[in-house]
């Protein structure tokens, strides 16, 4: 920390001396030369992953342009995002390998709904992307408590009361993360807050990392006042510390570690006055309660980065020694960065000057190339955010099971809800004029349709469209064909391995609508397995396929309603090729949600007992080896 | 080496602190100012002015009222959802004035979130019990067709734009409707349109116009009305999906929600989530969402893309029914485009989307 300054005039001047005294020129003797350490902050995130719109600096220097920083900004432009953000960082990044991407807190808390929902999660997994390292706590960052900041500094699920699952915790997996969720790749700080049980920092007071074998500190605190301002059970059992105080008796401490640079993450700060100039100090922040905090600062501390008050400034202001320290803060809401250079002097590890730029992040600059990774991750939590996922759809009296062991026929009561859904949806001409649907088993995802309320709430025996969508979730469209009873018996003959091309170890049982019947018989050769297939519809029961195999029609032909996925072929079904007269319909989700819009109270609930009851089962088995093993899925076709 | 003497560091501070001082003679004064500016300039419709002179005081201090004035002047410039972003930090850090929660509990409310706006009100209602702002709008969010507690509609976190000019006290919302692209036809309720009526539309933001029958569509219980003014510019067509919505898919209604029997007033169109109902003829489904009010509805219909899929209208038994795109599109087909981006859209986008289409119908009945 050797900061040696010209005093002679500098003092009695103006500005201008003010600056020659913090150029601080150095005296050194080393030989080593300098070099430059890029640090890119910013404060107040308040969890904006989209842009919080136009940024009306209205005064000049704001630094747009990353190559002249001397270049005014537009008196509104499109600014912040998460994805632009991230964008910005990784080009200032990619001025100087030797770099730090730091906050000054509130990076979490008053947050919009596409984080707030998810408990913040979304906007730390996105500045882990971003590549935040270090970030100061601020007042914001205790809102619901430190318990719930330990969780998302350490990964894991929230949860709700009786330790049940938030609903609304963990969705890495499915926005792409992919981990449930990671926590913070980066280091929160929390100098001067201590819990009172242990007497020791609730996070680490600082983080440390090196520049060409020099260690730059980054000590991170909030507000001294932080619990004046937030609920008290947030900050229950946690004593805050006064600011300066705490940097300064961390001093000797990295001191003995060998640091000399050292920079300070604070969320407190104050306003210039009269002006929105980003990169101006007009007031020099007088009164404010961080220019009272760097007034009482140890002479080591080369560099203040602040937040709390969401304005921005660039100021340097006197510390306990009267000597000039830059202090920064980068607005609010991610629209701002504060782009610093430290010159290092290796001989003596201390920073021998400090430049620094407010810089907007414009939406609108070419030069800027959006994270798609994080607007990846940010579109799918804005997608997650929508009310219908919670919305009732339906109800039904007992769980419908997804399980192969259900039944050795291969009866799957949600294959059975889902097949019906599909002929409903199809049944009228303009939507296909459907007899008959088949339904995929693999389509029918587990668990099913489960009985007892999920964590959204909803009540015992209510399923919720997210429920149906974890159901149905590959949004496959139906698809009316016309089949002849001949290919409707290949088809079913095409079901067990090895027969008629199906793959050998894939035995694939799909499950028909309450009309239509039919009887396997897994002892049999290809070809040979089933029989006694019947279709009920408003004109009767007509027998497809009879008793010992016969059709009476085989060129007769039917509308057949299927999912795009087996109407191309899939799950070895080639036989479905031969349909004509194809007609593309809803998504298999919405045909399910319509069906079970008559079980929505006040209709009762869907009973699948009484479905079943109504007639005999739709899949029968015959000769099957006794015990049976359940419904085969794979090359044995008679287990 | 770091030690200054003395008196060349009392010197610094000395200078640092005058001229602070100086330049802060009345910082409470400006502010005041400036929120006085950005009310006036959200009273005359300029959200421009309102922006420059809220953010201007946002610099100056961070204070709730700024922070709400910025929420309603993106609502006036139709930036929904920035303002609702907004409102939730408003609510969010400042905890103490409660007025916030309510503002953005009805900002979550009319996009459709009914469910996180109760729980809004909820928590703040735990810091604050019997606060009446909050338990006015927990009323307005329990029937929001019902007439608001006036507080609702008065001071920072006012829950409404203003009107542009004063209808007669007689004048009436009977219905909403959708405002075509030209920006100077609407598409209302064949039935809400008495004879011989004066009739006005007003949209989201509070513009108003005054409008004329052009004709009436029996077939799809339309009426066509002109209007003496664009009340936007010329729009691109209305982006509607290619082919009709199947039962069951899900859906988002906006429509405008008032008593029978009050003045007009100026507000926020409400958006209403849930799944196209069954198919009954033709171009006729049932609509399978709930609306706030009864009547003849009007308002348009989008799918999870936000492509427009109908318009909501009285059926049967005063059962809501979707009138669907391709009637609309047969009838008024320079007006439509389709649109074969099924990419989904969250809710506040497509509210943000509707709030260019959807329209208060007015009538003062001779």
């Amino acid at each position: 920390m050797l900061k040696r300054h010209h005093l002679v005039s500098a003092i009695a001047s103006t500005a201008a001396c003010l600056a020659a005294a913090f150029a601080m020129p150095a005296a050194h003797a080393q030989s080593a030369p300098t070099f430059n350490v890029k640090i890119i902050g910013f404060n107040d995130f308040h969890g904006t992953l989209l842009s919080p719109g136009n940024f009306n600096s209205t005064t000049q220097g704001t630094g747009n342009s990353v190559a002249t920083p001397t270049t005014p900004a537009a008196s509104a432009v499109a600014a912040g995002g998460a994805d632009y953000l991230a964008g910005f960082v990784a080009r200032l990044k990619a001025q100087n390998p030797l770099n730090a991407v730091v906050g000054a807190g509130d990076f979490i808390g008053a947050s919009p709904l596409v984080s707030a929902l998810f408990h913040d999660e979304p906007t730390v997994e996105v500045m882990n992307r971003l590549g935040l390292e270090f970030n100061a706590v601020g007042n914001h960052e205790f809102d619901k408590g430190s318990v719930e900041l330990l969780r998302l500094q350490k990964g894991g699920c929230a949860t709700l009361s009786g330790g049940v699952a938030d609903p609304n915790s963990c969705k890495g997996a499915s926005v792409g993360t992919p981990t449930p969720f990671e926590g913070g790749k980066f280091k929160w700080l929390s100098a001067n807050v201590y819990t009172t049980a242990t007497g020791k920092t609730l996070l680490p007071p600082y983080g440390i990392k090196a520049f060409n074998g020099v260690k730059v500190a980054f000590i991170g605190m909030t507000l001294r006042d932080t619990p004046t301002i937030v609920t008290p059970t947030g900050v229950a059992g946690l004593e805050f510390r006064d600011e300066a105080d705490t940097v300064n008796a961390l001093v000797p401490r990295l001191r003995a570690q060998g640091v000399e640079s050292i920079v300070v993450l604070v969320h407190q700060g104050g306003f210039q006055s009269g002006t929105n100039d980003i990169n101006g100090c007009t007031g020099s922040l007088a009164g404010s309660a961080i220019a009272e905090v760097v007034a009482r600062l140890d002479n080591a501390v080369d560099l203040v980065i602040s937040g709390h008050t969401h304005t921005a400034y660039n100021c340097k202001l006197p510390n306990a020694t009267g000597r000039l320290v830059p202090v920064t803060q980068a607005g609010a809401f991610g629209r701002v960065v504060s782009d610093i250079d430290l010159t290092i002097d290796p001989s003596t590890r201390d920073v021998v000057a400090v430049s620094a730029t407010n810089r907007v992040v414009d939406r609108t600059d070419l030069a800027t190339t959006p994270n798609a990774v994080v607007a990846g991750i940010v579109t799918a939590y804005n997608n997650l955010v929508s009310p219908i996922a919670n919305t009732v759809i339906g109800s039904i009296t007992q769980a419908l099971v997804q399980a192969n062991t259900f039944d050795a026929a291969c009866n799957l009561p949600a294959g059975d809800l889902i097949a019906d859904a599909q002929l409903a949806a199809t049944a009228p001409v303009p939507f296909g004029g459907a007899q008959f649907a088949f339904m995929n088993r693999g389509g029918v995802r587990s668990p099913g349709f489960t009985f007892p309320s999920s964590a959204a709430g909803e009540g015992d025996g209510n399923v919720t469209y997210g429920e149906a969508f974890a159901t149905q979730p590959f949004g496959n469209a139906l698809v009316t064909i016309t089949l002849t009873a001949k290919n409707i018996k290949d088809t079913l003959e095409q079901q067990f391995a090895g027969c008629r091309g199906q793959a050998a170890t894939a035995t694939r049982i799909m499950i028909p609508s309450s009309n239509f019947h039919y009887t396997w018989d897994g002892s049999q050769a290809c070809d040979a397995r089933i029989r006694n297939v019947t279709l009920s519809t408003g004109a009767g029961t007509e027998t497809l396929v009879d008793g010992a195999g016969n059709l009476p029609d085989p060129l007769k032909t039917y509308r057949v309603t299927i999912n795009n996925f087996l109407s191309t072929g899939g799950d070895g079904f080639s036989t479905f090729l031969a349909g004509t007269n194809l007609l593309g319909g809803a998504q298999d989700i919405d045909a399910l949600v319509a069906y079970l819009a008559n079980y929505k109270a006040p209709n009762p609930p869907y009973d699948s007992v009484a479905m079943t009851s109504l007639g005999a089962p739709r899949i029968a088995r015959v000769n099957a080896p006794v015990p049976t093993t359940g419904c085969p899925t794979g090359a044995i076709s008679n287990p | 080496m770091k030690r200054w003497p003395a008196v060349a560091a009392r010197l610094v501070l000395a200078l640092a602190f005058a001229v602070g001082g100086s330049a802060r003679a009345d910082p409470g004064g400006d502010f005041r100012a400036l929120i006085e500016q950005g009310e006036q300039a959200l009273r005359v419709d300029d959200a421009p002015a309102a922006l420059r002179a809220y953010e201007r005081a946002a610099a100056l201090r961070h204070d709730a009222v700024a922070e709400w004035g910025l929420v309603r002047s993106w609502m006036q410039a139709g930036e929904y959802r920035r303002a609702l972003a907004f409102s939730a930090h408003a609510a969010g850090a400042h905890v103490d004035v409660v007025e916030g929660a309510g503002l953005y509990a009805w900002l979550l409310h009319i996009g459709g979130q009914a469910v996180l706006a109760q729980q809004t009100l909820d928590d703040a209602a735990r810091r604050q019990p019997g606060h009446p702002l909050l338990a006015a709008t927990a009323a307005r969010l329990r029937d929001p067709a019902a007439l608001p507690d006036p507080h609702l509609l008065d001071g920072a976190t006012r829950q409404a734009p203003y009107a542009d000019i004063a209808l007669p006290l007689q004048a009436r919302m009977v219905s909403s409707g959708l405002l075509l692209p030209s920006g100077r036809h609407a598409l209302v309720p064949a039935e809400a349109v008495a004879p011989n009526a004066a009739l006005w539309v007003r949209d989201a933001q509070g513009h108003t116009v005054v409008a004329r029958l052009v004709g009436v569509l029996s077939e799809l219980g339309l009426a066509e009305l002109l209007l003496d003014a664009p009340l936007h510019d010329a729009m691109p067509a209305l982006l509607a999906a290619p082919r009709d919505a199947f039962p069951g898919s899900p859906q988002m209604a906006m429509e405008f929600a008032a008593p029978v029997d009050a003045a007009v007033t100026p507000m926020w169109p409400l958006l209403h989530t849930g799944f196209v109902g069954a198919w009954q003829a033709a171009s006729d489904y049932a609509l399978g969402i709930e609306l706030a009010a009864a009547g003849p509805h009007g308002g348009p219909v989008f799918d999870r893309a936000g492509r427009l899929i109908g318009v909501a209208r009285r059926g049967r038994d005063d059962r809501a029914t979707l009138l669907a795109a391709s009637a609309l599109r047969g009838a008024w087909p320079q007006s439509f485009a389709a649109a074969e981006d099924a990419t989904q859209m969250s809710p506040d986008a497509v509210y943000e989307r509707a709030m260019t289409m959807v329209l208060q119908l007015i009538v003062l009945r001779p």
